[in-house]
């Protein structure tokens, strides 16, 4: 099996695959995410997203000041359906 | 074939309790998480990766990473980290093939990795065949075994504060509250085992464990949650949905610990120092093989020590080396075997309620922390703030649903005068809920709750428990309670 060092493991997106997409100049956060999928499985970008734009601003993509992590939406944990469906009853436990 | 177990509970006899993985029994411990079970088994491999089909394990063992989740007694996605072991458990791990291994394969096709943006994308048919096909692989195992027995429960609650996290921040800030008689709820996803061995000090009164708060949702004052674990409690085995509507929210969620990117970095074995730790707390084990500490975070020293470990800096390290699992660290003075790596980098503060409640995040060097002013008080974005934006539809259902609140009738919030924002509780007219013209002006929306962060989130100067108690205090004030002295700075 080859070598490969990962920036983000849910999504399986490598160094070398993060430096090819910096290189077709997608090259802020919200580009790599759609481009890559980084940050997109089950983790939500809690393993990769800090890792993500320290990697830019080593690179010299990104100015510290202006990083900010992609757009935070619900879930951030993982819930199954069933336990959504609660919200539309009044199904209070007894 | 199976190698010897990189953990060992020598000084515990055995229960005889077992849980059944892929159809093997593995000798467990009440006090282990199925991840714990596994690992001290030696079973550190749960899945193959959705791209590349690599091996993969739990990694960071605090339930934030997302590549332990297996199966466990039909339900799919059960994170191994966070779900206790029961007897007769039955665990599967997902998308692993058995033992075919198609990695070499896809390396083999694949040299460059696969760029999926760019593959097979004409012709069209060819193309929605490969859609088909990549939506297979993409790993999130079967569906359950049979629909739930009935629906999730539901619980909604009005407390005066909410404490998000009960480690040592949180449950600070807690024994604050509960000491004044302030109306608090505290919920954590872990377990109570897990808080014990976290910090031996009883657990508040208002605990919830074994909650996982998932969403924020500023416009609507709501905060929703989870039960991560569906234990038969004589009302059917079905989740609970927790709905929860505060005027004061602490976040006390402490930090995830990031990947280090080193070739190798994805293999089973490789954990975070911080959660093996954690892990090995809980369940009393130690390590029995020899481990390596990569990292150059500010605990990584203390880590390695801890761990009886060989702390190598990330840039000396060539390579993680092993096939299916760990086998040694490869660093530019030579290979160091070991069963497992610890990594320890910089964390990364658990931001994301924090951005989804609208707060405005800085860069810390390694993640993301909310803004906070000299007493934790969460800044908002400018643009996320409630008061700014167009209306949203939901909002003005929330206009009815606040008025429910047991406060909001009278209309009293001391600290409505020192934030400056339109007084929430006042402002529930009863017919904003009915007043749908398309040309009618934005209901003015408010602010539904104050935020606040503490411990690992928070640039308070102040380690963790004494920066939770600092924020109930704070919160004290803010509601015109009496403060008393801190007794511990």
């Amino acid at each position: 099996m080859s070598e490969r060092c990962f920036v983000c493991r849910c999504e399986d997106v490598t160094l070398a695959e993060l430096d090819h997409t910096l290189a077709r100049g997608l090259t802020t956060v919200e580009e790599i995410k759609r481009y890559t999928g980084l940050g997109t499985g089950p983790c939500q970008g809690k393993e990769c997203v800090g890792l993500l734009c320290r990697l830019l601003i080593e690179r010299g993509a990104l100015a510290p000041a202006d990083a900010q992590p992609f757009t935070a939406r619900p879930p951030v944990e993982p819930v199954t359906f069933g336990s959504l469906a609660a919200a539309s009853t009044e199904d209070e436990r007894p | 074939m199976r190698r010897a177990p990189p953990l060992t509970d020598a000084s515990r006899p055995a229960t005889g309790l077992t849980i059944d993985f892929d159809g093997a029994e593995l000798p467990a411990h009440p006090d282990d998480t199925v991840a714990s079970a596994l690992i001290a088994a030696g079973e550190l491999m749960t899945s193959r990766s959705p791209k590349y089909r690599r091996p993969r394990g739990a990694y960071c063992l605090l339930g934030d990473c997302g590549t332990c989740l297996v199966r466990v007694d039909g339900q799919p996605n059960v994170r191994a980290c966070l779900t206790p072991v029961r007897p007769g458990m039955r665990v599967a791990s997902q998308n692993s093939y058995g033992d075919l291994d198609p990695s070499a394969l896809i390396d083999a096709v694949f040299r460059g990795g696969i760029d999926h943006h760019h593959l097979v994308v004409h012709p069209r048919i060819v193309n929605k065949l490969m859609q088909d096909v990549a939506r297979n692989l993409t790993g999130f195992g079967t569906l359950p075994d049979a629909a739930p027995a009935r629906p999730a429960w539901r619980e909604d609650h009005v407390p005066e504060v909410l404490v998000i996290g009960a480690g040592r921040s949180g449950r600070a800030a807690a024994a604050v509250l509960a000491a004044a008689g302030v109306d608090h709820l505290l919920l954590e996803r872990r377990d109570r085992l897990a808080l014990a061995a976290d910090d031996p000090t009883p657990l508040p009164a208002q605990l919830r464990a074994g909650v996982g708060v998932f969403a924020a949702y500023p416009h609507e004052g709501l905060w929703a949650a989870a039960a991560l674990d569906r234990p038969d409690d004589g009302h059917g085995s079905a989740p609970t949905l927790h709905l929860v509507r505060p005027r004061h929210v602490i976040l006390a969620l402490g930090a995830h610990v990031p990947t280090i990117p080193l070739p190798g970095n994805d293999l089973p074995g490789v954990l975070s120092a911080r959660g093996l730790l954690h892990l090995l707390a809980r369940t009393g084990r130690r390590t029995a093989r020899p481990i390596v500490v990569i990292g150059d975070g500010p605990a990584a020293g203390a880590h390695a020590q801890a761990l009886g470990a060989t702390l190598v800096a990330p840039g000396e390290v060539l390579r993680i080396a092993g096939r299916r699992h760990v086998k040694a660290v490869v660093t530019r003075s030579g290979r160091i075997p070991c069963r497992l790596v610890a990594l320890s980098p910089a964390l990364a503060p658990a931001s994301e309620l924090a951005a989804q409640a609208g707060a405005a995040l800085r860069w810390t060097g390694a993640g993301f922390a909310p803004v906070l002013d000299a007493e934790g008080r969460v800044q908002l974005r400018a643009e996320d703030h409630p008061l700014a934006g167009p209306p949203l539809e939901g909002r003005i259902h929330v206009h009815a649903d606040a008025g429910t609140r047991p406060d909001a009738a009278t209309g009293t919030r001391p600290d409505a005068a020192t934030d400056a924002r339109p007084d929430a509780a006042t402002d529930t007219r009863p017919d904003a809920a009915t007043d749908t013209r398309p040309d009618a002006p934005p209901p003015p929306a408010e602010a539904l709750w104050t935020l606040w962060a503490a411990g690992e989130l928070a640039d308070l100067g102040l380690a963790p428990p004494a920066s939770g108690r600092a924020v109930a205090r704070a919160i004290l004030r803010a509601l015109g309670r009496p403060v008393p002295e801190d007794s511990h700075d």
